[in-house]
């Protein structure tokens, strides 16, 4: 019996699992680094969106901060998308991409 | 400037008469960019892509990119366009109507207010900030009060200090 998915390593392209089902590698959402957002909003809106701890959501701000961007969460397309929406929704600059193995 | 304490589970705000003049027009000011048309794939207005970014980057993704604007776009209007309507609401059930410039006015707000106020804020803050160029190394410090072209600035900075303020009220 085929196993329940498989993964196919080029490209774009999506598995697709015995039920048809379309597996996702992970997705990562990237925050970029813009200079109207203030690091105490940024931190609020971590905390606030992916229930991060205070610690947590520092750090993240801080990479953004300084390294210009940072993967702040990761998961299925769909998540990442939902994501990137409440992200854009409280003004940040939120893209997602692929997560490269 | 403005002054935001919390208190007893409100969040009480203090404006200055020209504080709230400037709140109070942002609504008819942001209204242009939330008429509900998505952005389409071309850039052509920074100020609409700034507000409305993409969610994929990778040019191989605009099947989904598409997609994924048809359905959250409105939806980014709606609560956008929701939150300026908080903070006029607000403005009104504080006497904000009419009031001169040298008068204030106090708003006690819930923290879910507080929240539209900051994302409203916000929105208008993102705005003016690719209008004017606002760039990291910004410091209102430098800015001089007997120049005219720089009023924009001085808008910016006062949006600025208001959301921070709340923030740290709602964050506390």
């Amino acid at each position: 019996m085929a196993p329940a998915e498989v993964e196919i390593e080029e490209l774009g392209a999506e598995p697709v699992g015995e039920e048809g089902v379309i597996t996702d590698r992970p997705w990562l959402v990237i925050v970029w680094n813009d200079p109207v957002n203030l690091m105490t909003y940024v931190v609020h809106v971590f905390q606030k969106l992916f229930g991060y701890s205070k610690q947590k959501a520092t750090k993240l701000m801080l990479e953004v901060h300084h390294d210009g961007k940072s993967a702040v969460s990761h998961g299925t397309r769909e998540r990442a998308e939902g994501d990137v929406a409440r992200l854009h929704a409280h003004g940040l600059w939120a893209t997602m991409e692929r997560d490269t193995p | 400037m403005a002054r935001v304490r919390a208190r007893r589970g409100r969040v009480v705000v203090d404006l200055t008469g020209v504080e709230v003049q400037l709140l109070a027009g942002l609504g008819e000011s942001l209204a242009p960019l939330l008429d509900g048309g998505p952005t389409s794939g071309v850039s052509t207005d920074p100020v609409r892509d700034r507000l409305f970014p993409r969610a994929y980057l990778d040019p191989t993704e605009e099947h989904a990119e598409g997609e994924w604007q048809s359905l959250v776009h409105p939806e980014l209007v709606a609560q956008k366009s929701a939150a300026l309507a908080t903070l006029a609401a607000n403005l009104a059930d504080a006497g904000a109507e009419g009031v001169a410039s040298e008068q204030s006015v106090r708003a006690k707000l819930t923290a879910s207010d507080a929240e539209a106020w900051i994302m409203a804020l916000n929105d208008a803050r993102v705005v003016l900030g690719v209008t004017l160029e606002i760039t990291d190394s910004f410091d209102p410090r430098t800015l001089d009060p007997t120049d005219p072209t720089q009023a924009p600035f001085f808008v910016y900075d006062m949006l600025t200090h208001l959301q921070g303020a709340l923030v740290e009220a709602v964050s506390g």
